[in-house]
């Protein structure tokens, strides 16, 4: 179990615990917990995750099924973001079933190139819409770098 | 931090939105792209308007949260 990919995971599923939050299924100081580890890259041991995360670890082990890759590999989580998470988003999958498309809209994992960088925040270009983006998960990304996009946030660099 | 729920833009002054959220909960919020009129649902992240939420999504919206 790679501590890679303990801290990638968190990264790109963050941005969808304000949601978690909202919906009563973590309290304000388990999000607090999580947001310390992603801003600080703290390890958030697997069982934690795991708890919090349910259908994001459900949807990668039904995707491991399918490639016979390690749960557990960074690579898989990048895997699973970047190629799987939007199709099962498109499949209304368990409770995206009931989620409004805005809401499914912010959902999905994108790439986006980053136009301008403020002291706030970045502003990326997803096809051809602009959006403000947390740089708080992806501090160090430059006018020009393409980044993954979950929710209001940029979560890592691309090549 | 994520207001995971839609906010109504009651007042945009300059680049400055108003929102208001349910038990009348205001927040300010900047506008640094896309356009936005009074009278919007969007969502607010880290006191940044990141998206409109159409209008007609917005009780789909609170329901899925409930």
């Amino acid at each position: 179990m790679s501590q890679q990919a303990q801290l990638l995971f968190l990264k790109y599923a963050f941005p969808c615990a304000g949601i978690t939050l909202a919906r009563g299924h973590i309290c304000q100081k388990e999000y607090d917990k999580l947001e310390r580890a992603v801003k600080k890259n703290q390890l958030i041991d697997w069982q934690t995750l795991q708890k919090i995360f349910a259908p994001a670890f459900r949807r990668i082990k039904k995707m491991s099924c399918l490639t016979g890759q390690n749960i557990f590999d960074a690579q898989t989580i990048r895997d699973y973001y970047l190629k799987y998470h939007n199709k099962f988003i498109d499949e209304n999958e368990g409770s995206y079933k009931y989620a409004p498309p805005a809401l499914k809209q912010l959902c999905r994992v994108e790439r986006a190139k980053i136009i301008d960088v403020q002291s706030d925040c970045y502003i990326v270009k997803i096809g051809q819409k602009l959006r403000p983006v947390s740089k708080m998960i992806c501090l160090n990304a430059k006018v020009g770098d393409w980044v993954s996009v979950h929710y209001g946030y940029a979560v890592e660099k691309l090549k | 931090m994520c207001l995971a729920i839609p906010g109504q833009i009651t007042k945009i002054k300059t680049c400055q939105a108003t929102v208001k959220y349910p038990q009348n909960d205001i927040k300010q919020a900047k506008i640094i792209t896309g356009s936005y009129k009074t009278g919007d649902y969007v969502i607010v992240q880290a006191g940044l308007v990141i998206e409109k939420v159409p209008k007609k999504q917005v009780e789909m919206w609170n329901k899925f949260i409930q």
